[in-house]
């Protein structure tokens, strides 16, 4: 049976194949190269790990707590999120020692044993995707969507001000997802934990949507007529899709964490690595579902609650976050949830009915013009946590230095830069970055609501229901600069 | 062609919104002195405002740990202990929003340590949400206009 | 062979790239980390006699240690750190002083223990409602004892009436003027007590700050005055009244008068270290102007004393306020400093008190 070719893969123009360089792409078919930034991302949260449980109370002098929630945090939503989408999945270290031990090897690919052949006496018969040491279960139906990291980043969100300044609560945080990943992957086929569990995969997967890099086989034809499916079964030179995408039917970046294996497998030589306009798998209608939508909201939501709480200058409300009395929490529990799952949402339906009303959309059933119009908040949500991220990490990267010399600090000098003082970069620039940030998604978003109004009308119409979205985003905007560049009281 | 236009017209609107000199409402300049108190984990008052050209004195107090402040934009840094009184001052020249935070470390939440110092008029504010609007605006008659028929840009 | 070579795996068998990458990987992730604290253990700091001492809030611990233990003659070398807010640390005695030990910043300070004895190291920076109690013992034995010798204990501190209510007959109506005093002392003090109160023949060495240490300045006041002081205090000669009391002088100009001669005890530096003692050590709780409303003394037992409060503090002497530090408060917060300031600083602390009720710092 041959499978459908999606819209969304035969959209082509505009984008650049970077993989048609020789170079490119034997850099990206170079198996060492995931282990290589694997490896080094390993010790760098293996030491992070033992910093964050071993090393000073005092967080600003933690590697542990430095490393991760300024440095690590500033790259990810910074430059690799906007820019790379899911790159950071193909460094990140959390899933490396599990997938080892699945595949019994670190670099090398199943051979000619792998996938579906009769291995030799005395050899155990891999399991799917060319992997040995794993139980292989499947993950159910009912859990896969990304309800679950849903659920996780709310809970980590609402423990965040503990998190964020308590080393031995971020260091057994990280042990606990480094432990749960290796146990996943003993347990279940291939990166489960990646795909369904993740709470990070959640939120990167959806903003990777606004990336403006992509995964994609160049010619879905040639993939109509191709039975063996290597590039998710798996054959001598590489492994099956770890992320249980299958290429062939692949139109968004929403679950694909660049590892490069079906560069690898591909007998055809399909599969191609492109640069485009950023925004595009937003507007790929096969892919809204409600599970995103949600995600769209608890972002949103988040990134208006991080400023109020972490950046204000209400002590009250930083205490009540801090776990400071149990009445104090409860109310902040609360109207956390409610504002995540409750207020944002209902907000929102608010903005869906009136643009459904305006444009004539009434014919359409809500539930389907709510999940779509929650896409166009993907780029104003990315620009608000991009916001808030330029903040605190140009305040606090000088921490990073003496961290590096006193990574326990304990009074070490490793490096002789222990004794540079703590000093802001930069903070005269710091609005005006936030202002411009926040504008550009802002105008993305509205791009993307007029893309999706147009699949669902045009004409006056469309313009109608247009007027009435950006109404909405740019308030939306407009409450977010005043967190940022106003004052909050 | 349409939409080079509206792309020319709204830049060119940007650009004065941007550039163009803010009047301002209330009287300039003046002395202010403002005695701040800081305790984990926050300053009080949280927010000061000072209109624009003032001569600011910010004295700074504690009343539980030692502290600091410093000021964001105009590169202040002051701490102090408890039972000792700092000031430092200096002319809000600059408009806008500047944060005030902990410059010595003074327990768990002190990279949250914060407080805000707006020097009014606050024209970047108002700058940025003028600039989108217009870029709401422009935006919305951009993608409106210059569309052939109404076919869309894809195929459903 | 060949397979092998290229590092690549056929029929199963794992090349050397594989094999590397394997030693690579264990090597750095379990190397890294367990070096560094392997180095902990055997490296920088960690030579003899480097004795780690950890500070954090009293509320959540104090000081890691409450004893140190060296032998006299012995390089002592402490590495101090802070786990939550910015601390201090003094040892009393000794003359050592780290400064300030913020957190994630260690600090290390080196001495010589050559005296024995028991000295008070302390926290010099308030950090908790309990700072004053975030103390602890060094205790620098002798060769061959078992023991420190106790610290010295002063006489004084059994002194009566130390906690008995004061209260001056008369306080001056404006803040004394040193200045004013000085010129109403040279036109008629000067010709028996000598220009600077040095003394000559029958007249008392007015001037030397042993002289006063026993006088309130109302009991002055009311000599010059030409009445018996409060309490029949009696000069050296032995009689209660003064020989010249002042004539056709106001009360302001006795005052005057008393200031300029509080002021000839001492001297504008020890002033300014005693200024300096009272801002590091007492200007949390008293305030640092004195007036007893200092953040710190919100979380005592009793409010700080008001020490520009004329009523009381120009009822007391000099020996009774030194006596009063060392001992401390019994219960009402107020730390006791016997083992921590040397007589030098006890000293020039009072010299400073006096400037708050009675002004001799102009």
């Amino acid at each position: 049976m041959r499978s459908p070719i999606r819209s969304g893969q035969t959209r082509t123009a505009g984008r650049r194949e970077l993989t048609r360089w020789p170079m490119v792409r034997a850099v990206l078919r170079w198996r060492s190269l995931n282990w290589i930034l694997m490896t080094a991302a390993l010790a760098v949260l293996c030491l992070a790990i033992a910093t964050s449980l071993a090393g000073t109370a005092a967080g600003s002098a933690n590697f542990g707590i430095v490393f991760v929630w300024i440095v690590w945090w500033g790259l990810l939503m910074g430059v690799l999120l906007p820019l790379g989408g899911r790159l950071w999945c193909l460094i990140c270290p959390v899933p490396a020692p599990g997938e080892w031990v699945q595949r019994g090897a670190l670099i090398c690919p199943p051979g000619e044993d792998g996938n579906g052949a009769s291995p030799p006496a005395g050899r155990p018969r891999r399991i799917g995707g060319g992997l040995r040491f794993t139980l292989g279960w499947r993950w159910p139906d009912r859990l896969r969507t990304i309800w679950l990291q849903n659920a996780g980043f709310v809970i980590v969100a609402l423990f965040s001000t503990l998190i964020l300044t308590r080393p031995r609560v971020t260091g057994w945080l990280l042990l606990a997802f480094l432990v749960g990943g290796i146990l996943l992957a003993i347990l279940y086929e291939r990166r489960a934990f990646c795909r369904y569990v993740c709470p990070v995969g959640g939120f990167i997967g959806l903003y990777s949507l606004t990336a403006p890099l992509e995964l994609r086989v160049r010619d879905p034809l040639v993939c109509q007529d191709h039975r063996t499916k290597d590039c998710y079964l798996g054959n001598a030179a590489g492994y099956g899709c770890p992320w249980l995408e299958q290429p062939w039917t692949m139109d968004r970046n929403a679950a694909c964490g660049l590892c490069g294996e079906c560069l690898r497998t591909c007998p055809k030589d399909n599969v191609a690595v492109r640069v485009r306009l950023p925004g595009a798998d937003l507007v790929v209608a096969s892919g809204w579902r409600l599970d995103e939508a949600y995600k769209a909201f608890i972002m949103l939501a988040c990134a208006a609650i991080y400023p109020l709480v972490f950046l204000g200058s209400w002590g009250w409300l930083k205490e009540w976050a801090n776990l400071g009395g149990p009445q104090g929490f409860g109310l902040y529990t609360l109207a956390f949830l409610g504002l995540n799952l409750v207020v944002v949402p209902g907000l929102h339906l608010g903005a869906v009915a009136a643009t459904r009303s305006v444009a004539g959309l009434q014919g359409l059933p809500v539930r389907r013009l709510f999940v779509a119009l929650a896409y166009p908040l993907v780029p104003l949500g990315l620009a608000a946590w991009m916001a808030f991220t330029v903040s605190f990490v140009f305040a606090n990267a000088s921490y990073a230095m003496p961290v590096l010399s006193d990574p326990f600090g304990w009074g070490w000098n490793l490096l002789g830069t222990q004794d540079l003082a703590w000093h802001p970069w930069l903070m005269g620039w710091v609005p005006s970055l936030q202002a411009i940030i926040l504008i550009a998604g802002m105008v993305g978003a509205i791009g993307t609501a007029d893309a999706v109004l147009r699949k669902f009308t045009a004409g006056r119409a469309a313009v109608r229901g247009l007027v009435m979205q950006a109404f909405f985003l740019t308030g939306e905007t407009i409450f977010f600069l005043w967190l940022y560049l106003g004052a909050a009281a | 062609m349409r939409r080079a236009i509206i792309l020319a017209v709204f830049l060119a609107l940007g650009a004065v919104v941007l550039l163009a000199p803010w009047p301002m409402f209330s009287p300039a300049g003046g002395e202010r002195e403002v005695l701040v108190r800081a305790r984990q984990y926050a300053y009080d008052p949280g927010v000061i405002r000072v209109p624009k050209g003032a001569r600011v004195t910010l004295v700074l107090e504690s009343e539980d740990v030692t502290h600091g402040l410093y000021l964001d934009g105009y590169d202040i840094d002051l701490a102090t202990a408890p039972g000792r009184r700092v000031r430092t001052s200096f002319v809000a020249d600059r408009p806008g929003m500047f944060r005030m935070r902990c410059s010595k470390v003074c327990g768990t939440l002190h990279p949250f340590m914060l407080g805000e110092l707006v020097v009014e008029p606050n024209t970047p504010l108002w700058r940025s949400v003028a600039l989108a609007l217009l870029a709401a605006a422009g935006a919305v008659t951009y993608l409106a206009v210059g569309r052939r028929g109404t076919r869309g840009r894809e195929a459903a | 062979m060949r397979g092998w070579l290229r590092g690549d795996s056929t029929d199963g068998h794992r090349g050397w790239r594989e094999h590397s990458a394997r030693l690579v990987t264990l090597a750095l992730v379990l190397g890294l980390p367990a070096g560094l604290l392997a180095a902990r253990l055997g490296g920088p700091g960690s030579s003899s006699r480097t004795i780690e001492l950890v500070a954090r809030q009293p509320a959540v611990g104090g000081w890691s240690r409450e004893r140190i233990v060296v032998s006299q003659g012995e390089r002592v070398r402490l590495r101090i750190r802070s786990e939550d807010v910015v601390h201090g640390f003094a040892i009393g005695r000794l003359g050592v002083d780290a400064g300030t030990i913020e957190p994630g910043k260690p600090v290390e300070v080196e001495f010589v223990a050559d005296q024995p004895g028991e000295f008070t190291f302390y926290c010099t920076t308030w950090c908790d409602p309990n700072h004053p109690r975030m103390r602890g013992i060094l205790e620098v034995r002798e060769a061959g004892r078992a023991s420190a010798p106790a610290p010295p204990s002063t006489p004084d501190i059994a002194l009566r009436g130390l906690d008995a209510p004061r209260e001056a007959s008369a306080i001056p109506a404006r803040r004394p003027s040193v200045m004013r005093g000085q010129g109403l002392f040279n036109a008629q003090c000067a010709t028996c007590h000598g220009g600077r109160g040095e003394g000559a023949g029958r007249a008392p060495a007015i001037g030397r700050p042993e002289a006063l240490q026993d006088w309130s300045p109302v009991q002055v006041f009311e000599l010059l005055g030409g009445a018996t002081p409060t309490g029949v205090k009696r000069m050296s000669s032995g009689a209660a009244i003064h020989p010249q009391p002042t004539r056709g002088w106001t009360d302001q100009d006795r005052w005057d008068a008393v200031a300029y001669l509080w002021s000839l005890g001492t001297t504008p530096d020890r002033v300014d270290v005693g200024r300096r003692l009272f801002s590091r050590n007492c200007a949390a709780c008293h305030g640092e102007r004195g007036s007893g409303d200092g953040p710190g003394g919100k979380s005592q037992p009793k409010r700080p004393a008001d020490l520009t409060n004329a009523r009381t503090m120009l009822a007391g002497t000099g020996s009774l306020y030194t006596a009063k530090i060392r001992r401390g408060g019994m219960g009402t917060g107020m730390p006791y400093w016997g083992n921590i300031f040397t007589e030098e600083e006890l000293a020039a602390l009072v010299d400073y008190l006096w400037t708050f009720s009675l002004g001799t710092q102009d």
